[in-house]
């Protein structure tokens, strides 16, 4: 057990770098559309060239279409595109700070090398995923906050205002829990238009979900709440005539904060998951702002990429990689919890 | 009369339950703008008069109050409206997706339970040794594989090995008469779904069994009946496993929603004509009275299965029956 948390921690070092350094680690631009290049296979690296020359710097060959029915493709190998460290590419913002157009491995044109092949469009696989990664992060983030918020709100709502108001949430929260989750995230979805920008679909992508997931968080705040509320130091502070808000902000939130904090790691997964099921059926984020469920959902049109243009899956290992990473921190943080509450 | 009760309850919890989801969806459709005939408005060949004739016809020009209203009324009557988009009753339409749904679902619900309840306690009596590290590690890794890369990589073992079909409930194209034939193919399509949704409900299972089990492997009352002298197989039978069923049992409502939002995902990737397309359909083409005939049958189907699941805690747990007890 202890050598599965080891392991995902190494793991989420690269997942995170990913995510960060998207634009940087990536060869060629997420969205650009190369329709010569439709389902290329990942480029070959060689060493020694057509006549049997050898290269001390590794090089790529520009892929000719053959047989468009099969996506079949011959390497021209009258060219040679040599491979470089830190080369000169499409520009970009540096963590979303600096401007910048150097990327980590490319070469000198644009869209001859392909590490991880072309999707149907003949978008590089690579700058795809790794674009894919920043639009999960983002909507963990994003997802993360609103949970910590609104669980936390609902709760101190119904804990410390008491009466109608906690029987009302309460019931709130109830009326969904008890329902089938992704329809209720799917009726929520279907509020909201359907084309939308890339920042807007982050953050209501997360909205959405968030929406649904509150109700552990609010619940078990509303619990802990309820315990302190009769705790003899509020007893003290109300007898001082502290108002409601001042006593939760500075004797409640303290207490509440080591469990909010452990339930909203525990949601974290929710977040990932939840953004690649509602891309992959085409209510979350659309083709051009490149996430994974949205790579998945256009694969599923044409069967032919399970068997022979296979690269395309590269975003189910990310997938699996990333609720793997979170799924064990989150197994770990929920083994603390009673402790961490005493 | 204990199990009257629980019945009576789980019904009120039903109308409760339906005519909250429903109000809710009538008010929540409100504030989409446009409405199952909005895309019609941009066809230049359909006259804007025609549209009005129609949306007059199906009453979507009346007041909210008033659509919600006519439905209930309806609805009283088991009537859940037509529906727009294909042109029959919203309930015939629920009912059939159900059926789709729950022919995947029930296996997968029957195998999950029974083999997780089995592999639990297996688990829970071999867990010093080799075989129980394994089934920690297997149901580790089962628990974070999520129905939608298990659906995925289900595919592309198909599609590599030609062993299973590719998605759908049966081959258009058989051609073979006999029941026996068609029921066979009908299983070969059903095996992959079913694995894949019956994984995680197998390995949530497995682990929630071995724990309840292993509290009860040293309880003092287990200790009490072998010092007596019972059979060691008496004793698990009925000091161990039968009252450790009441955790699992009290969860296994909770874990029928799980099923309807897995099959969901499922149905898209196996092109399977359950509930769950159904209701993207629905969405989709904004056809607002099956959406609602597709919620109401999930809550039907949820609150079904927590019916059946008090019941079976009622007859497995007697803990349960006495008045107040836990349930």
């Amino acid at each position: 057990m202890r050598n599965i948390t080891r392991l995902a921690r190494l793991l989420a070092i690269p997942l995170v770098l990913a995510a960060l350094l998207s634009d940087f680690l990536s060869p060629g631009a997420p969205n650009l559309l190369d329709l010569s290049q439709f389902y290329a296979p990942p480029s070959h690296i060689h060493f020694w060239d057509a006549r049997g020359s050898f290269h001390w710097r590794p090089f790529v060959y520009r892929l000719r279409l053959i047989e468009s029915q099969d996506a079949s493709y011959q390497e021209q190998n009258d060219q040679i595109f040599p491979l470089e460290f830190f080369c000169e590419g499409y520009r970009y913002q540096f963590l979303g700070l600096i401007p910048a157009s150097r990327h980590l491995l490319g070469t000198q044109t644009a869209g001859v090398f392909h590490p991880w092949g072309t999707d149907e469009l003949g978008r590089d696989v690579l700058a795809r995923t790794l674009a894919g990664a920043r639009s999960s992060m983002l909507v963990l983030l994003f997802g993360i906050a609103l949970y910590f918020t609104l669980g936390l709100a609902v709760g101190a709502f119904a804990g410390v205002g008491g009466g109608w108001i906690d029987a009302v949430l309460m019931r709130l929260s109830e009326f969904v829990l008890a329902l089938p989750a992704l329809y209720l995230v799917l009726a929520v979805r279907a509020l909201l238009p359907s084309q939308m920008p890339f920042w807007q679909t982050a953050f209501l992508t997360a909205g959405t979900i968030a929406c649904v997931a509150w109700p552990p968080m609010a619940r078990g705040v509303r619990g802990l709440i309820l315990q302190i509320k009769n705790a003899c130091y509020v007893e003290a502070a109300r007898a001082l005539g502290a108002s409601r808000w001042h006593i939760f902000r500075r004797h409640m939130l303290p207490a509440l904060a080591p469990f909010a904090l452990a339930q909203t790691a525990v949601a974290a997964p929710v977040f990932i998951l939840g953004e690649v099921i509602l891309s992959f059926l085409n209510v979350g984020f659309n083709d051009s702002g490149a996430s994974w469920g949205a790579m998945l959902h256009n694969l599923m049109r044409d069967p032919r990429v399970l068997t022979d243009f296979s690269w395309n899956l590269a975003p189910l290992g990310f997938v699996f990689a990333t609720l793997f990473c979170l799924n064990s921190f989150s197994r770990q943080l929920r083994a603390k919890e009673p402790s961490q509450l005493a | 009369m204990r199990i009257l009760t629980v019945i009576l309850k789980r019904v009120l919890q039903l109308a409760v339950l339906a005519l909250l989801v429903t109000s809710a969806s009538f008010l929540l459709s409100s504030l989409i703008p446009g409405d199952f005939f909005s895309a019609q408005e941009l066809d230049p060949t359909i006259r804007r008069q025609t549209i009005d004739q129609i949306r007059h016809r199906y009453g979507l020009d009346q007041p909210l109050l008033v659509q919600y209203g006519r439905w209930l009324g309806r609805c009283v009557q088991l009537d859940l409206g037509d529906s727009l988009f294909y042109q029959r009753p919203v309930r015939g339409i629920v009912l059939d997706a159900l059926a789709k749904t729950l022919w995947m679902g029930i296996p997968a619900l029957l195998l999950g339970m029974l083999g997780g309840i089995f592999l639990g306690a297996m688990h829970a009596l071999n867990r010093n040794n080799f075989f129980g590290l394994a089934l920690d590690l297997l149901s580790t890794v089962a628990l974070a594989l999520p129905t939608l890369v298990l659906g995925l990589g289900a595919l592309l073992l198909a599609a590599h090995t030609h062993w299973f079909p590719l998605g759908s409930m049966g081959s258009a194209s058989l051609q073979d008469p006999r029941f026996l034939a068609w029921f066979a193919d009908r299983i070969h399509h059903l095996l992959l779904p079913v694995a894949c949704l019956t994984l995680p409900i197998l390995a949530y299972v497995e682990r929630i069994q071995c724990a309840a089990l292993i509290d009860l492997l040293n309880a003092p009352y287990v200790r009490a009946a072998r010092a007596r002298g019972l059979a060691q197989r008496h004793i698990f039978l009925h000091y161990q496993l039968r009252p450790s069923l009441n955790p699992i049992l009290s969860t296994s409502g909770p874990l029928l929603g799980s099923i309807l939002s897995g099959s969901l995902v499922l149905e898209v990737i196996f092109a399977w004509p359950g509930l769950g397309q159904v209701t993207l359909n629905a969405l989709f083409s904004r056809d607002l009275s099956l959406v609602i005939g597709c919620v109401v049958g999930s809550t039907i189907l949820l609150v079904a299965g927590n019916l059946l699941a008090d019941i079976l805690l009622l007859t497995l747990d007697p803990r349960t029956r006495v008045a107040g007890g836990a349930i």
